[in-house]
């Protein structure tokens, strides 16, 4: 109890202002889950979609904007009701930990602590906290995955019928978040077949669960396959790399093109490298303890996905769970929590930018079990116990508060370039001095302006889907869609010539053009001019 | 005698693969190749160096100081087969080979107490086997580096001393000494990290240390000779020269730009804040790259798939050890930690493990596969182990187990695929696809410009290869007696000067040679062209009136 309410704090104070903006995917995803909650309709004017949702064109996953609505109508539109379904997962995974360690393990001793120490972990994992503070689909998917395998295992260890909710489990994790569209099916077969003896003498409902979840996939599957479904899988995975296969051509030429020299040089042999890079790339001890994810907005700069106080106990854990004897792990959890580990960062490797710890965050918790299980097992090995717990507790919390520390004293101001900050306070401004029948002119080279307008001025949604399709959006080449006008607001910077004295223009922080004067300079949150706001 | 046969053959595949075209592939010498031959040809010749320094203690080489047994190691090789791209990496390729007729002895030690059946009678030979096709190994024993000389001495060391700690030998303790301070003659990295292995060792065999130094008290007084002198010459070019650290200072983690910037903007930001003080303290920000620098080399992609990334030091598409071997170092290791318990040989080969990178990691460019060299044997020993074991459990399966059979095969022949696979792309793409990497060209160039030289007044060389000078005294036949550096050859000397090219003002100099690349020279009408083996131009010449 004392832990989940850790967990909570860690993952819900300041929500709403700390990580300091709302990325543009997350207005995305608030907005049309605000214009499903008063239309049942998303932005596009489809009504409830359940394949995708087109937003920028970057077609996401519905689960996200649906577990949204009753956040939305809840607790109005805000910043904090829009990561609120983040963060609730973020604790519903802590909960998941407990009961599958659980279910897992058996809880003699010496596993007598375990789930208690695996929950602590998660609780305070720099990973899991980090995502549960930005609306991330991924950290709803993620969730949803461990709720899968803890109900998959309850189907081993129970009754057959739990598998019907591990598949429903799965299928919503894969209506959540791309990657685990791959990881889902993978995990739940290679779990079926691990499982193989068990099953053939219940097949039943395993039939009917593998039915139900074939067809609750078609949907999904309909839109994969559709044009704009394959272009988004075109841009990111690391098969359309060219270069392998110059270099494979190049070798075999050198080589006179001879039988064995084809089968060296194959590009199918270069791919496998290329994908093993990738891959290795999640299993990095710095990337995992040290450095974690370059983006800034996945991670904390400077610090690692997991501590390095983890570092010790994961590598026990590790060796324990590969080494151990028969009757010291049940013999399934073994091989559950190592095809867990060894799964999830598969889809993540499929695409170029690795390591990546959104597409790889289905992974959690296991590297935090297997560091409570080295811990668990230093407990009852070591002599000075009390020493032991002391300096170590010792040592976790500097490490959570070195890492809260950067989180609130640092984070804010050095990265609040990532977080577009100064949207909010140039649609606050622009709404306080809006008169009628006036035009205002924004420039879009900070990305995505109208999103930011919707939600911020809480523009009615009926009207902005009639605005949208009367020719107020416009798609380009790559699949992506621009809207350039709704209401009053025109997103691009006009013939000087057109605008009149009433109107209104927003350029970025450049001195005003001729002819122009100088009405408010909008900053960001670290006082950086970014937007001039200029009138005739 | 039938062991001895295996061991014989391992030895001979291991010195073909090492001798084999060792002049030609890699396709060129380096300038830190070219250097240690040239001043090894010098020091043959007149005694001293090339800076004119008789018989130096660390041999000065461009900017750099390096141990100087590599180059005293080239003046017997030279005398005997004269000079040649061959004979500079003679001595690196004997070395080699020798690592790997040691590596069985030393693995005999080692796993001497480990009770396992047929793991002594199978796991030497593996071993040295394994180092002996190891891409890592055969890389490095190919160029005339002093990281592989120096491996050969410790692991060397290492096999007498353990001799020598388990008392089989009151003697080896005089040559395990001779052989380190060889060692610390060799290597910078070895300089860290030898001594921490042995203080480790001494630590380990505590309780049996003081009953050796007492029973033969005068051959230990003799064994610390070698020790004590090479630490006073050492000691002596650091602190009295000041020429020994200019290898530290110029690669550790302490130059590394940038590192504090962040840490110090915070701590202004903050008006110098206690809390962001201490959060943000400077040692702090060392200790983490220091382990960032250090789990560096505990990497996959490391090991598996890119070595570290610098073309002189892999093959294309090969890492450092073969993707077949993983699965049996896994369980190699597994069943090294398991028995550790009251196995001081085994707790010797986890602490060398472990410590290998030590020194590796205080520098800037991790992970470094030649600084972190001595990690060899261990790696091949842990495999021999893994293979002894695994093939023990399939040996207590069913006799006509089909699946394990067929399973084994498959496996086998992806082995000899991976490894087959790995000759190719060393003997025959790296020369080609690396060349640029080895500064090629260099030779040709000399050759031409030597024959040119009668109808030119100056010659002008571009630098964007770096450090031209160095071939020109190598392959121009300079005499050394004659032409010794006064620290500014690099800039130019006798007809030469070296510089960056702008060919459209130098086109104007009267009677001058233009060497450049092509990139500098822009087009033009060239005397002649130097390619890579790939055809690619690499220098381009031309001649004013």
């Amino acid at each position: 109890m004392l832990i989940v309410i850790l967990a909570a704090s860690l993952r819900i104070f300041d929500l709403g202002k700390n990580p300091p903006g709302l990325y543009w995917d997350e207005v995305s995803l608030g907005w049309n889950a605000y214009s499903i909650l008063k239309t049942g309709m998303d932005e596009h004017g489809r009504f409830f979609p359940v394949d995708a949702f087109y937003a920028f064109g970057d077609y996401k996953p519905p689960g996200y904007i649906y577990a949204t609505v009753p956040s939305i109508a809840l607790f109005g539109l805000n910043e904090f009701s829009i990561r609120f379904p983040s963060a609730l997962s973020g604790i519903g995974l802590v909960l998941v930990t407990y009961f599958l360690v659980k279910e897992l393990f058996p809880t003699t001793k010496p596993f007598n602590h375990l789930a208690i120490f695996s929950t602590f972990f998660v609780a305070i994992s720099p990973w899991s906290v980090t995502l549960s503070r930005v609306a991330f689909e991924s950290n709803l998917a993620t969730f949803f995955n461990a709720l899968g395998v803890l109900f998959f295992v309850c189907a081993l260890k129970r009754s057959p019928k739990w598998i019907i909710l591990s598949v429903s489990f799965f299928l919503l994790s894969a209506y959540t978040f791309n990657a685990n569209r791959v990881l889902a099916p993978l995990f739940l077969s290679i779990l079926s077949l691990l499982n193989f003896r068990y099953i053939k003498k219940r097949w039943k409902w395993w039939l009917l669960s593998a039915i139900f979840g074939f067809v609750m996939t078609l949907p999904m599957v309909a839109h994969l396959r559709s044009p704009q479904g394959k272009l988004r899988w075109d841009e990111v995975n690391i098969f359309s790399d060219l270069s392998v296969i110059e270099i494979s051509n190049i070798r075999k030429e050198i080589d006179h093109g001879s039988l064995v020299s084809k089968l060296f040089h194959h590009r199918y042999l270069g791919y496998m490298r290329l994908f093993l890079k990738h891959y290795f790339d999640h299993f990095s001890l710095n990337y995992l303890f040290l450095d974690g994810d370059p983006n800034p907005r996945i991670n904390i700069p400077g610090t690692g996905e997991l501590y390095l106080m983890e570092l010790p106990f994961f590598l026990i854990g590790v060796a324990l769970l590969l080494g151990s004897t028969k009757s010291f792990i049940w013999q399934n959890a073994r091989w559950i929590v190592l095809s867990w580990i060894l799964l999830a960062p598969i889809p993540a490797s499929l695409a170029r930018e690795t390591p990546h710890a959104l597409r790889s965050a289905s992974a959690l918790p296991i590297p935090h079990i297997l560091s409570a299980l080295g811990a668990v097992w230093m407990v009852n090995t070591i002599r000075y116990k009390r020493l032991f717990y002391i300096v170590y507790c010792f040592l976790l919390i500097a490490s959570l508060g070195f890492s809260q520390l950067v989180y609130y004293r640092y984070y804010p101001y050095e990265w609040s370039q990532e977080w577009l900050t100064s949207y909010p306070r140039l649609v606050r401004y622009i709404d306080s001095i809006k008169e009628q029948n006036q035009l205002i002119y924004i420039t879009p080279d900070l990305g995505r302006p109208y999103i930011y307008f919707l939600f911020y001025s809480h523009y009615s949604p009926e009207k902005f889907i009639q605005d949208a399709v009367s020719g107020g959006r416009s798609g380009d080449a790559f699949g992506f869609f621009s809207v350039n006008s709704f209401g009053p607001y025109r997103f691009y910077i006009p013939d000087l010539t057109t605008v009149t004295s009433k109107d209104v223009m927003v350029t970025r922080a450049d001195p005003p053009p001729d002819g122009f004067s100088l009405l408010q300079t909008i900053t960001d949150s670290n006082g950086k001019p970014e937007f001039n706001v200029v009138k005739r | 005698m039938k062991k001895y046969c295996a061991l014989l053959f391992i030895v001979l595949l291991a010195g073909f693969l090492r001798f084999y075209r060792l002049g030609t592939n890699p396709p060129s010498l380096d300038w830190d190749e070219a250097s240690l031959g040239y001043n090894a040809w010098s020091l043959l010749q007149t005694g001293r160096d090339e800076f004119g320094n008789s018989w130096p203690l660390t041999i000065r080489s461009f900017g750099d100081y390096k141990p100087p047994l590599y180059t005293y190691l080239l003046i017997p090789t030279f005398y005997i087969l004269g000079r040649s791209e061959f004979s500079v990496r003679f001595p690196s390729a004997l070395a080699g080979t020798l690592t790997i007729l040691v590596t069985y002895f030393l693995v005999i030690e080692l796993l001497e107490e480990v009770k396992y059946k047929n793991l002594l009678k199978y796991a030497p030979p593996l071993a040295s086997f394994l180092l002996a096709i190891s891409p890592w190994h055969l890389q490095f024993s190919r160029i005339a580096f002093e990281a592989n000389l120096g491996l050969f001495f410790f692991v060397a060391g290492m096999w007498q001393f353990i001799r020598w700690l388990k008392g089989s030998s009151t003697r080896a303790v005089f040559f395990s000494s001779l052989l380190f301070s060889f060692a610390l003659m060799s290597y910078h990295s070895l300089r860290l990290v030898a001594p921490l292995i042995i203080v480790v060792a001494l630590v380990i065999y505590r309780d049996k240390i003081f009953q050796l130094l007492s029973t033969n008290k005068r051959l230990v007084y003799v064994a610390l000779v070698p020790t004590v002198l090479t630490v006073f010459t050492i000691a002596y070019t650091v602190f009295v020269q000041k020429v020994g650290q200019a290898r530290f200072s110029e690669t550790s983690i302490f130059t590394i730009t940038k590192l504090l910037d962040t840490p110090k903007s915070r701590i202004e930001r903050f008006n110098e804040n206690p809390i962001d003080k201490i959060v943000n303290h400077r040692d702090f920000i060392y200790a983490k790259q220091y382990i960032a620098g250090y789990m560096d080399h505990f990497s996959l992609r490391f090991w598996l798939l890119d070595g570290d990334r610098i073309d002189r030091h892999r093959a294309p598409d090969v890492g450092l050890l073969y993707f077949w071997e993983f699965p049996f170092l896994i369980v190699g290791f597994w069943k090294i930690i398991k028995s550790i318990r009251r196995n001081k040989p085994i707790q010797l080969l986890l602490a060398w493990f472990f410590l290998a990178p030590a020194a590796s990691a205080a520098t800037g460019g991790t992970p470094s596969a030649v600084r972190s060299l001595i990690f060899l044997p261990t790696f091949q020993i842990f495999t021999a182990i893994g293979i002894v074991v695994i093939f023990g459990m399939i040996g207590e399966l069913k006799k006509k187990n089909v699946l394990a059979l067929l399973l084994s095969t498959v496996y086998s022949m992806l082995c000899v695929f991976e490894i087959v696979h790995y000759f190719h792309q060393y003997y025959v793409h790296a020369p080609i696809e690396y060349a640029k990497a080895w500064q090629y060209g260099y030779k040709e160039v000399v050759r031409r410009v030597i024959e040119g030289r009668k109808n030119v007044d100056q010659i002008i060389v571009t630098t964007s290869y770096d450090q031209p000078y160095i071939y020109f005294l190598w392959y121009g036949d300079y005499d050394p007696a004659m032409w010794i550096n006064n620290g500014e050859f690099n800039k130019g000397f006798d007809k030469f000067l070296f510089r960056k090219i702008d060919y459209q003002e130098m086109k104007t100099l009267p009677h001058t040679m233009i060497i450049g690349d092509p990139l500098e020279m822009g087009g033009g009408a060239y005397i002649w062209t130097v390619s890579y083996p790939d055809g690619l131009p690499a220098f381009v010449a031309s001649e004013t009136l």
